[in-house]
């Protein structure tokens, strides 16, 4: 009897530990948008589906084999993010300030319309077909003693790992990424140094919407795509980006996200399977209601306070 | 006691006259989007000159330097520079231009370690040569940031952070070099060393500093000229020798 | 008759999105809390009507029929709401978000994995509904019906929007630090709002329910909750009557895209949801306040519309004409020409103490004592053992060098920080750990060094939230006490206005707050703390950032304030200021009172001037 229950933890823990990692990708690229803009940018669940759109479309549409479609899929998500800064955030939060504003709110309402504009128009996009499906990744299971893994499960696992340790080495090795880490820390010290906050803001929408697409990929090969696949991913992205602590680098937030993953999966040892999302969701209700911390900090990002007197 | 004697600016004597200026401000005004804190502002630094802005809190100081810097938008008048109309220029484009500001409060990277905090500062900096000597100098100058480069800057003592806040500074190579309340916080002897080696930069390479005080005392050490500046305007312009001479500051402020 | 219940099926769902609109637009136009869960709250509503219905139908041989479990399913909503509030109450907009978030997306994930409330179907087959013994049926049998519940709503809202309660809420909205400074139970109002707003949305919900004949997810899903927040924007926060025309701009648009442009169906829903995104970022980029903003935000907007942020090339700063009228005015009146008229409240009956004179602290009783205040943050010592003495009709100041802790002494006796250590006697009671607004309501007010008035409130909304003990905002006198709510909001604006006329700015009444200069802004900060009739005034810093004018203005009005016999406390480093209205002086360092005496006998000594400019 323990031997099956043994086997039956161990497919758990495998699960959860995929699971997580699916998690960590856009954990970590949301986590860098939104400590280092201050946008809450609830579109990035649109990188997601737009990237699994396009890489579908190159490989049905023009036969692309798999990688090509993934990182022209990812390209595109880097590109429509970088767009939705530019566009939108960037002059609609200036707008804000310049009027007293609190520019958090409006970035957060223009987000919600730049989603429906995104989902609807790939709705639309797609319209005649009724799923779509990323062509070229030929999935196989993998027996490991008592365990099975994909291959779909490896490559997602070690692709993001990769992508993990390089934007840990650009974030610290780099002057770009120095940049990114110094405007996250202390962003009017950044204006005395000369450094340019909104391009900075833009490369963390590229590099986040990146590494979204990247996962939307995956998750599109997993299941075809539909408009909503970003939506249900990216509430978990949010979980895992506020619980890992916004001022975290991506491998602390991507562990968190495994540990996430694990809890999830081993939910299902007590709860019925279809009850395992709502754990996550409490998981973040209970943080948030438990916390009564002011989050001062992501308002620094909009404007250089009046420096007050200490008393 | 008039509590608007505008009228009462002192002459100052030229003790630098030969030196040309570095920034001048001109009927200065500024403020915060549109509250208007600073309303006629004129000040000058020449070139190796160490000059200090002396006041209370709310006197618009910190305004104003943030507005030379470009860090806020000027609502009028003008503010020259190297012979240049920088008043409508951007923080970015006036740190190319050989400014560095350090802040009154976290004035550093504390999340960085000290050695980002440094490299950080040399940002635009084309040549190595030149940021390797730098690095050179900011390490003899402040031997303890060779000690702790791998330290997270947030976690050093106020003094230390002082003095990582200017080691970035310098290593930008700046013409002018502009401090908010340098001495807030510190114990004195942290102070007088800080001091002195600006003096010394200033004595050395011509550096021209701006510092903010409220403290007068420690900047009559360092300073050759003050201002004092209340409600946002600047009341007296004195030599270091005139302020020292002073029975007493009291009407200063 | 098809194309009747055609329209009256659009016109119902206008009257749905409506209600949630309405309900919304209150709690985030008015009282400034976002919240991206009302439809799930509308999933409490309308699940609670569609389980008690199919679980025994007989229930509607009532008269009152399916109101009943209307009414069930909005106070069920309402109650967990209520819920919700507690762990908002502290939270900052980037929090609320998420909070409501975890809330919207843990409610439709219940209702669609318990079996009990049909899965991802949801309920079905809720027909044969009745209310008052006719059956809902076609839409024209649910128009009257939908009709009466938006009207009741609106009338709600309105009650609660546009009154003093109203006004309260949108203080919050402004600035909560501030509403609680002036007494007001913010946690209160908050939970109310709340509350109110999702009862409000489950009786949405109870309607699209019945409307649709089903309970079911996608009804009630993210992307519901996400549109209804669109609408208001789109409409106007703050603005009712803007709800609708949000609402009626993206139910039309369904058939101007079907039956207008000729869309298909499917085609046509996806491209009014893209066009109403659109919309949606347009209006935040041209129009921020809305298609209808409500009216102060209005006047504001056309205000800052025309003054010049940056100067144009090379010229000096130029305000507008009408700004240049506001200056003109004030440099034209100066202190001695003001006419001040003292308002009737203001005529204390013992007046004790005279003006500032010798170093001898004037004679008057000890109205707040601090006995031993202490508090540390972390290793640094903000203030140490603190004594200090504060006699009615009197000026202090609280002088010392920066980082001297005066700031913090203001915060801790105004219970905004609890102190490690010591009392604070108002009136003789300890009022050490009670909150800011009790201490208000106890007769201890400030004023802050960055005057916090709400910009967009008009200048005298700013005063008269100043005004204690108006049962307008009492949620059970705003629907209890019509009349006498009405007679007293009266009284308390008449007597905001003379508070205005004391400080001179009566004729700046009705403009926004945010449009004012920075001086112009304290003086209606000082208006707004003196209309609370505390006995103790604390006033951080009010000549600061002023231009010396202004300066002079205030000064003239604190003394007079002083004359008439209020105890003031004063921080400020302007010294002249200090030295001409300061009856006691003390001087802080470090967290501690190293000295205090007159003004004079302070700057003679000799260690405290080295203390403040330091030694050279």
């Amino acid at each position: 009897m323990s031997s099956v229950n043994f086997a039956n933890f161990l497919q758990l823990l495998a699960d959860g530990i995929f699971n997580g990692t699916a998690y960590a990708l856009i954990g970590v690229g949301f986590s860098l948008i939104l400590s280092v803009s201050g946008r809450f940018h609830i579109a990035y669940a649109m990188t997601y589906t737009l990237a699994a759109y396009v890489a579908a479309w190159m490989g049905t549409a023009y036969h692309v084999p798999f990688w090509p479609a993934l990182l022209l899929g990812a390209l595109a998500a880097a590109l429509l993010g970088a767009l939705m800064e530019r566009l939108v955030y960037l002059p609609l939060s200036l707008r804000a300030l310049s009027r007293g504003a609190d520019p958090l709110l409006v970035m957060f309402v223009a987000s919600l319309g730049l989603t429906v504009i995104v989902r609807n128009g790939i709705a639309l996009a797609a319209l005649q077909q009724s799923s779509v499906n990323i062509q070229g990744f030929n999935n196989q299971g993998i027996n490991w003693g008592p365990i099975t893994v994909t291959t779909l499960n490896l490559t997602t696992f070690f692709t993001t790992w990769g992508l993990i340790f390089a934007l840990w080495a650009v974030l610290n090795l780099t002057n770009l990424g120095r940049m990114i880490r110094a405007v996250r820390a202390n962003w009017e010290m950044s204006l005395c140094i000369g450094i340019d906050p909104s391009l900075i803001f833009v490369m963390v929408f590229v590099i986040g919407s990146f590494f979204s697409g990247v996962a939307g990929v995956f998750q599109a090969t997993f299941a075809s795509a539909t408009p909503d696949l970003g939506l249900p991913p990216f509430f978990y992205a949010l979980v895992v980006a506020f619980l890992a602590g916004l001022t975290s680098g991506p491998i602390r937030i991507a562990l968190v996200a495994v540990a996430l993953g694990v809890v999830e999966a081993m939910s299902t040892l007590l709860l019925p399977t279809q009850f395992t999302p709502l754990v996550v969701f409490a998981i973040l209700f209970f943080y948030v209601a438990l916390r009564p911390v002011n989050f001062k900090d992501l308002r620094r990002r909009f404007s250089p306070k009046p420096q007050v007197a200490a008393g | 006691m008039e509590l608007h004697d505008t009228s009462e600016i002192a002459p100052a004597p030229a003790a630098q006259v030969n030196k040309p200026d570095l920034v001048v401000a001109a009927g200065l005004k500024a403020g915060y989007g549109r509250k208007q804190v600073v309303f006629d502002v004129n000040l000058h630094v020449a070139e190796g000159e160490i000059v200090s802005i002396v006041g209370a809190n709310g006197a618009g100081k910190t305004t104003t330097l943030k507005t030379i810097y470009g860090m806020l938008p000027a609502m009028g008048g003008t503010i020259t520079y190297l012979g240049q109309n920088t008043t409508k220029s951007f923080a970015t484009q006036n740190a190319a231009r050989g400014m560095a500001l350090i802040p009154a409060e976290r004035f550093v990277f504390g999340d960085l370690t000290v050695k980002d905090n440094l490299l950080l500062g040399a940002l635009h900096e084309k040549s190595t040569a030149a940021r390797d000597e730098r690095w050179k100098r900011v390490h003899e100058l402040f031997p303890i940031l060779a000690e702790r480069s791998n330290q997270k800057a947030g976690t050093m003592s106020g003094g230390q952070q002082r003095m990582v806040s200017l080691g970035l500074a310098l290593m930008s190579g700046p013409k002018l070099l502009m401090l908010d309340e340098p001495s807030l916080g510190l114990a004195p002897a942290v102070v007088i060393e800080i001091f002195s080696t600006i003096r010394r930069l200033a004595d050395s390479e011509g550096l021209s500093v701006l510092i903010l005080e409220q403290n007068i005392g420690q900047a009559l050490r360092v300073a050759d000229r003050f201002y004092v500046m209340r409600s946002g305007r600047i009341i007296l312009e004195e030599t270091n020798a005139q302020m020292r001479a002073r029975k007493d500051y009291w009407d200063l402020f | 008759m098809e194309h009747l219940q055609l329209t009256l099926s659009y016109v119902n769902q206008v009257l749905i999105f409506a209600v949630f609109a309405l309900s919304l637009n209150l709690l985030q136009g008015y009282a400034g809390q976002v919240s991206v869960a009302p439809a799930a709250f509308g999933a409490v509503g309308g699940y609670t009507l569609g389980y008690l219905f199919l679980n025994d139908p007989s229930s509607l041989n009532t008269p009152l029929g399916a109101l009943l479990l209307v009414i069930i399913g909005s106070v069920g909503a309402a109650i967990v709401g209520a819920l919700v509030a507690f762990p908002a109450l502290r939270l900052t907009t980037e929090w609320l978000i998420l909070l409501t978030l975890a809330v919207q997306t843990i409610i439709v994930s219940l209702v669609q994995t318990v079996s009990k409330l049909g899965g991802t179907y949801g309920l079905q087959n809720i027909s044969g509904l009745k209310i008052f013994g006719r059956e809902l049926d076609q839409p024209a049998d649910m128009f009257p019906f939908f009709l009466a519940m938006t009207l009741i709503v609106f009338a709600v809202c309105w009650r609660m929007g546009e009154s003093p309660y109203g006004r309260v809420l949108r203080g919050i909205r402004e600035d909560e630090i501030a509403c609680r400074s002036l007494g007001k139970n913010v946690f209160l109002f908050k939970t109310i709002a709340f509350g109110m707003t999702a009862g409000m949305a489950g009786l949405a919900g109870t309607m699209q329910v019945i409307n649709n004949t089903v309970a079911s997810p996608p009804l009630f899903d993210f992307s519901q909750s996400s549109t209804i927040v669109s609408m208001v924007v789109v409409g106007g926060a703050g603005n009712l009557l803007g709800s609708f025309v949000g609402v009626a701009v993206l139910v039309l648009m369904q058939p101007l895209f079907e039956h207008v442009l000729n869309f298909g169906a499917d085609a046509a829903a996806l491209w009014r949801l893209i066009a109403f995104g659109v919309v949606l970022i347009v209006v935040l980029m041209v129009r921020p306040a809305g298609l209808l903003p409500d009216k102060v935000t209005r006047r504001l907007g056309k205000t800052l519309a025309k003054m010049k942020d940056r100067p144009a090339e090379g010229s000096d700063f130029v305000p507008h004409p009408d700004l240049q009228e506001m200056h003109a005015i004030e440099e034209h009146l100066s202190t001695e020409d003001k006419v001040r008229v003292m308002p009737r409240a203001l005529a204390i009956k013992e007046t004790s103490g005279n003006g500032p004179a010798t170093s001898a602290v004037n004679i008057g009783d000890v109205v707040l004592k601090v006995v031993g205040l202490s508090k540390r943050f972390g290793g640094i010592v903000a203030a140490e053992n603190l004594d200090m003495e504060l006699r009615r009709g009197t000026i202090t100041a609280l002088v010392g060098p920066n980082g001297a802790g005066k700031t913090t002494v203001f915060n801790l006796l105004t219970g905004a920080i609890r102190p490690d250590a010591g009392e604070v006697y108002l009136g003789g009671e300890d009022i050490v750990g009670l909150t800011p607004d009790r201490i208000a309501k106890r007769g201890m007010a400030r004023s802050f060094q960055a005057v916090r008035i709400f910009p967009r409130l008009s200048v005298l909304e700013n005063v008269a939230l100043g005004v204690q003990h108006q049962p307008g905002e009492s949620f059970a006198q705003l629907f209890g006490n019509v009349p006498r709510t009405m007679k007293v909001e009266k009284e308390v604006r008449e007597r905001s206005r003379e508070w205005l006329t004391f400080v001179g700015m009566a004729d700046f009444a009705d403009q926004p707050a945010g449009g004012l200069a920075f001086g112009q802004q304290k003086l209606v900060a000082l208006a707004r703390v003196l209309a609370t009739e505390a006995e103790v005034l604390l006033l951080d810093e009010p000549a600061s950032g002023i231009d010396h004018q202004w300066v002079d203005v205030m000064l003239g009005l604190i003394e007079q304030i002083g004359q008439q016999g209020r105890t003031v406390c004063i921080v400020e480093h302007n010294l002249h200021v200090v030295e001409r209205l300061a009856d006691h002086t003390y001087f802080m360092e470090l967290g501690r009172i190293t000295a205090q005496g007159s003004f004079v006998e302070l700057t003679t000594d000799k260690r405290l001037a080295e203390a403040y400019f330091g030694t050279a």
